[in-house]
């Protein structure tokens, strides 16, 4: 199989994982959650979160609410969750996040505080919904 | 001071990474370093002035006007990189071949130069924003005494162009023929990296489907914050928790810009 080819192949190949999972993730959940996200709220003070873990229900928006009490700027990142935003001192952000699977962990951190602002989102099915 | 200096560095080596290749993609093309230093210059006042106005954007915004900024100007470096490697395939030989005839040089090889410039400057506009905003919150809120943070942010800047010249260096090692190849291929997968953050972002924010997300998750293996996971997705993209749909667009851009580094060019034209 010439290269062209073969790449044509992944490239479709990965053009319908993106329909597939669209349609588990996005679909799918939407139509049997309650449309009001879950919502959760982080304060960074000292440079750490307040509560460092959060246990949230899968199949479920999320909003996270997080508040810098901090006099210095923060910038919350989280890889899994495609999040990076700088919340300046003394600011609230809101962030919107799609539902997520069951039995996932979703790190997140502070990026100019790497060293003590470290947290979790931990996806379990136990989760009692608000 | 350490702290300062690691953030300094990590950021520094975004940028780096980026002017170093794309300096060493220019070979050949007259008044490259000015040009370079010329968007380096309009990327650090960009960046000083949007940190400075940084609260009030964010408010405007309602918050996400980061997410469209910083997805905007990582999709415009992948577009200059792209950009850069197409014409540097057409013209490269131009410039090699006219190599001694001043004036001809001039005339075949002015476009990378800005685009080489724009690239820098956007990229430091991005990193340097989020520098800016660090540097003012841990020197204003004396966290930190002023000279301490100055001398992390030297330390942190002496590293990150100390890596970017030995980037340099050893690309520029390759034989003379093969240094557009190895710069083309690594520029190509640096672009589809940015494309692909800039996508994740988008998602993110929820502007676009995610698709299956996450396809794999290695964070536990090489997490993407540590500084190897870190430096892999500056120079590879490496994700460590990818989306499909993240995963697509990689592809999609590395597929383009290797074709376009790489295509086959219709004979030269017989100058006379």
């Amino acid at each position: 199989m010439s290269v062209l080819k073969r790449l044509r192949l992944i490239m479709g190949l990965l053009l319908l994982a993106v329909g597939f999972g669209a349609l588990v993730n996005d679909v799918i959940p939407a139509a049997r959650a309650d449309d009001t996200p879950f919502e959760v709220r982080i304060t960074i003070r000292d440079h750490k979160f307040e509560p460092a873990m959060i246990e949230v229900p899968p199949n479920r928006a999320l909003k996270l609410i997080v508040t810098n009490a901090d006099s210095t700027a923060e910038e919350f990142e989280s890889v899994g969750l495609k999040i990076e935003r700088v919340i300046p001192p003394g600011k609230t952000a809101e962030f919107v996040v799609k539902p997520l699977r069951a039995n996932r962990n979703y790190k997140f951190f502070g990026e100019f505080h790497p060293d003590t602002a470290q947290g979790q989102v931990v996806v379990k099915n136990d989760v009692v919904a608000k | 001071m350490s702290q300062v200096a690691v953030m300094v560095f990590r950021e520094a080596l975004e940028i780096v990474v980026v002017a170093a290749l794309l300096l060493a993609a220019t070979r050949g093309v007259p008044g490259r370093w000015l040009w370079a230093a010329l968007g380096a210059g309009a990327g650090i006042l960009g960046a000083s002035i949007i940190a400075f106005f940084a609260e009030q954007l964010a408010d405007a915004m309602a918050g996400s006007g980061q997410d469209i900024f910083q997805a905007f100007i990582l999709l415009a470096t992948a577009g200059l990189v792209a950009w850069t490697i197409a014409w540097m395939r057409s013209h490269g030989r131009e410039i090699a071949t006219q190599a001694r005839d001043t004036g001809r040089r001039i005339a075949a090889g002015t476009a990378p130069r800005y685009l080489m410039a724009t690239a820098i400057g956007v990229s430091i506009l991005r990193d340097g924003t989020e520098l800016a905003v660090f540097l003012v919150g841990a020197g204003v809120a004396g966290q930190q005494s002023m000279a301490s943070v100055i001398a992390g942010f030297a330390i942190g800047i002496a590293g990150g162009v100390a890596v970017g010249i030995l980037l340099y260096r050893g690309v520029m090692a390759a034989s003379l023929g093969r240094v557009f190849n190895a710069v083309a291929a690594l520029l190509a997968f640096l672009g589809a990296g940015l494309a692909s953050q800039a996508i994740g972002i988008l998602c993110g924010a929820g502007w676009l489907p995610s698709g299956l997300d996450p396809v794999w998750d290695t964070e536990d293996f090489l997490s993407q914050g540590s500084d190897l996971g870190r430096f892999l997705h500056t120079l590879l993209g490496y994700m460590s928790q990818p989306s499909a749909t993240q995963l697509l667009t990689y592809g999609a851009t590395l597929a383009l810009v290797l074709w376009l580094g790489f295509r086959r060019l219709p004979p030269p034209a017989i100058s006379r």
